[in-house]
């Protein structure tokens, strides 16, 4: 095993874990400050993906439509969701839990349908922004450009989150929502409003996710149920809630994949959910989760 | 009180003009009667997912050639001529699925005869239902080989190749190319594994010196490929062997791009035909070897350009290796029902062993052989090249390569069986 060979499975490994943070952010961010499991979280992701590849294509496949598609689409399908919040999910909340996991599940098959009679059948990719078709060289080996990009965007959105939850007034008011919600209505915050804006968050995170994959890889109407079942595992494996452990998270899974594909091929389908295994026996509450405690 | 009186009246109306417009039909039907009734077909098929666009192609071309007929007032059986009716059920790709589908299609709908199924999984486990229940399945894609070799029986017939001829078939192209060194990324399933069985098993009789360096097994329907590639090119193959399909071929060979991989060592894809290269467009890689049943433009006889004109005018898009697929079930189910001169399953059986028809696609004609009611389905190898004339990629130095013989031979797939039943 040369230097090369563990560094560029280390960086490929990381850029796997990048994709698999993105999509689980916004189902934690959404876990923890709504207190919901949603199951729709996938097919954000997939739609986003989709959006971003309309995007592309309409503006031609230029570098400068990309950055705009960036800017555009994930915005697009969060607004989307935002309004479905509002219309269909405010009114379960106060519900038995079951009946919120029943609608984001219906949500997702939905979704799954909507592609499909959108976009059709066919699967498509969206094309590649010319700037990146191009590799760069790390220690003399070539490493696709974009896969840089990804990385640096994975960690640029940890921050983006991080300082939205912990620094500004919005992320505030979140916390204190999520943590007491009488209350913090009764300080005569509007708490519908502050739920509806952090499930657009949260779904703009995914749809961010979806669209930066886009450019590399195919995309089916079914890449969300995929997707979602990634997001719940990294996110049980992370502590329900907990970002920073969605990111550590997201790093296992994809470094314990990525070298252990190198010694056990066989098992390549399985690494994920060893890891799962793992924690659930360890430390079933995740590696940030607090322990439950009977009251 | 008054409502209710209403509501009565309403509602018997209501059934009054039912009885009416349904004794109309009768009187309809009484004057149609003297039509036969339609064969019904049940076609179960895996419409969802990333595998929709080629099941959807493997129904259109049937459709396409079932038309044909229907246009002519149906296939000529001995009460005489009977139209054709299609039942379509999505199994989701699920096997559980399929055998429902199976059961709802033959026991409910009285369907005369199964069609269908693309995935492998989903193949074997309704073979299985339906040699229980003595029922006709004829098989348009899914390629495990399995399913006419160990797990095959009386009742299944598939007019596509398979993986054993799959693999053989590039091995029949490659033990001539001097690369001994090879790799392997294939998903992780019954195709995937299939696949890879069939071409080691051929190179390791066909290849002196051949050896597999890596094999990869990504999951079906991955969203990152990095780790792969950069574990394939570690071992550093002089050659790779891949049967991966769909967004996955897709996804791999975006990715594989951005770390030079195809300048560094020759890459065969097993069926990167047409809905590989169509997708793609601009975005596929030249000098890639691709084989597939159904190279567009190739081959350029009249019949060949026939069926391309009919399948656009028909779906709006060109056909390809799924769609010829298809066309070719189609053509075999009615020249066995026109032998045979019945759709009842034991005659019909007996008239398609054997049974050769005249196709599209590289072979002139296909045989059926009787010993495991497998078709001589040949392949095609060419490599992948920016086109000047359309938005994708074609195929430059074709080779055909026939299917006869890369099937396994008789005596040992009778053996083969033999041992499994013990």
């Amino acid at each position: 095993m040369t230097g090369w060979v563990l560094m560029s499975q280390f960086l490929s490994g990381l850029t796997t874990a990048m994709i698999y943070f993105l999509i689980a952010a916004g189902l934690t961010l959404i876990l923890g400050v709504l207190k919901i499991m949603n199951f729709a979280q996938g097919g954000i992701y997939m739609l986003g993906a989709y959006t971003c590849y309309t995007f592309i294509k309409a503006f031609g496949g230029t570098n400068s439509g990309f950055w705009l598609t960036l800017i555009i689409a994930p915005i697009a399908v969060a607004a989307f969701f935002c309004i479905l919040e509002a219309l269909l999910m405010r009114r379960f909340y106060e519900k038995v839990a079951l009946y919120m996991l029943l609608l984001t599940y219906g949500i997702l098959i939905a979704t799954y349908d909507m592609a499909r009679m959108i976009w059709g059948w066919i699967i498509k990719t969206a094309p590649m922004p010319p700037m990146f078709q191009r590799p760069v060289a790390i220690f003399g080996h070539p490493f696709p450009l974009y896969n840089v990009f990804l990385i640096f965007m994975g960690f640029f959105m940890f921050f983006l989150i991080w300082i939205v939850i912990r620094k500004t007034a919005w992320g505030k008011t979140m916390r204190a929502a999520a943590d007491d919600r009488e209350m913090t209505a009764a300080l005569g915050i509007n708490v519908p409003l502050v739920f509806t804006s952090v499930f657009g968050f949260g779904a703009w995170i995914a749809a961010m996710g979806g669209a930066l994959v886009a450019p590399m890889a195919g995309m089916a109407a079914d890449m969300g149920i995929d997707a979602g079942i990634i997001a719940f595992i990294v996110v049980v494996i992370a502590g329900l809630g907990s970002l920073p452990g969605a990111l550590l998270a997201a790093l296992i899974c994809g470094e314990v994949q990525a070298f252990g594909i190198l010694v056990l091929p066989e098992l390549a389908i399985a690494f994920m959910y060893l890891v799962l295994i793992v924690v659930l026996i360890v430390r079933p509450w995740g590696l940030f989760g607090k322990p439950i405690t009977i009251k | 009180m008054k409502s209710k009186m209403v509501k009565a009246v309403l509602f018997s109306g209501v059934i009054i003009v039912a009885l009416m417009l349904s004794s109309l039909s009768d009187v309809s039907y009484a004057q149609a009667k003297k039509a036969l009734p339609p064969i019904k077909i049940g076609i179960v098929q895996s419409l969802s997912g990333m595998v929709s666009d080629y099941a959807l192609e493997d129904l259109e071309g049937f459709r396409v050639k079932i038309a044909e007929v229907n246009d002519k007032g149906g296939v000529m059986t001995k009460e005489g001529r009977r139209k054709i009716d299609l039942l379509v059920r999505d199994d989701m790709l699920k096997p559980d699925v399929a055998v429902k589908n199976a059961k709802e299609l033959v026991l409910e709908q009285k369907c005369d005869f199964l069609v269908g199924v693309i995935s492998s999984g989903v193949l074997l486990a309704v073979s299985e239902w339906c040699k229980e229940n003595k029922v006709l399945l004829w098989g348009w894609d899914a390629r495990t080989h399995h399913a006419t070799q160990a797990r095959g029986h009386r009742y299944f017939f598939r007019s596509s190749g398979d993986t054993w001829m799959n693999g053989h078939a590039a091995a029949s192209f490659w033990k001539d190319q001097p690369f001994t060194k090879w790799g392997f990324i294939n998903q992780d399933y019954s195709y995937g594994r299939s696949q890879f069985e069939s071409f080691t098993i051929a190179m390791k009789k066909m290849k002196p010196g051949f050896t597999i360096v890596t094999e990869q097994w990504p999951k079906l329907g991955s969203t990152d490929f990095t780790p792969f590639i950069t574990a394939l090119m570690a071992a550093n193959p002089e050659a790779v062997y891949t049967s991966l399909w769909g967004t996955d071929a897709m996804t791999f060979i975006k990715q594989a791009k951005g770390y030079g991989l195809f300048e560094k060592m020759k890459v065969c894809g097993l069926f990167w035909g047409m809905p590989l290269l169509r997708p793609m467009g601009q975005e596929m890689v030249e000098g890639a070897y691709c084989m597939t049943e159904y190279p567009f433009i190739y081959p350029g006889t009249p019949e060949n350009k026939a069926f391309m004109d009919t399948y656009k005018n028909r779906t709006g898009q060109f056909p390809s290796d799924y769609s010829v697929l298809g066309y070719n079930a189609a053509t075999f189910v009615l020249a066995g029902i026109e032998k045979a001169g019945t759709v009842k399953t034991e005659p019909l059986i007996d008239a398609l062993e054997g049974i050769s028809v005249k196709t599209i696609a590289p072979a002139k004609t296909i045989t059926i052989r009787k010993c495991d009611h497998q078709a001589d389905y040949g392949i095609v190898i060419g490599k992948s090249k920016k086109s000047p004339d359309w938005p994708w990629f074609i195929l430059e130095d074709i080779q055909v390569i026939p299917g006869g013989p890369t099937m396994r031979a008789c005596d040992e797939i009778t053996a083969e069986r033999a041992a499994a039943k013990k």
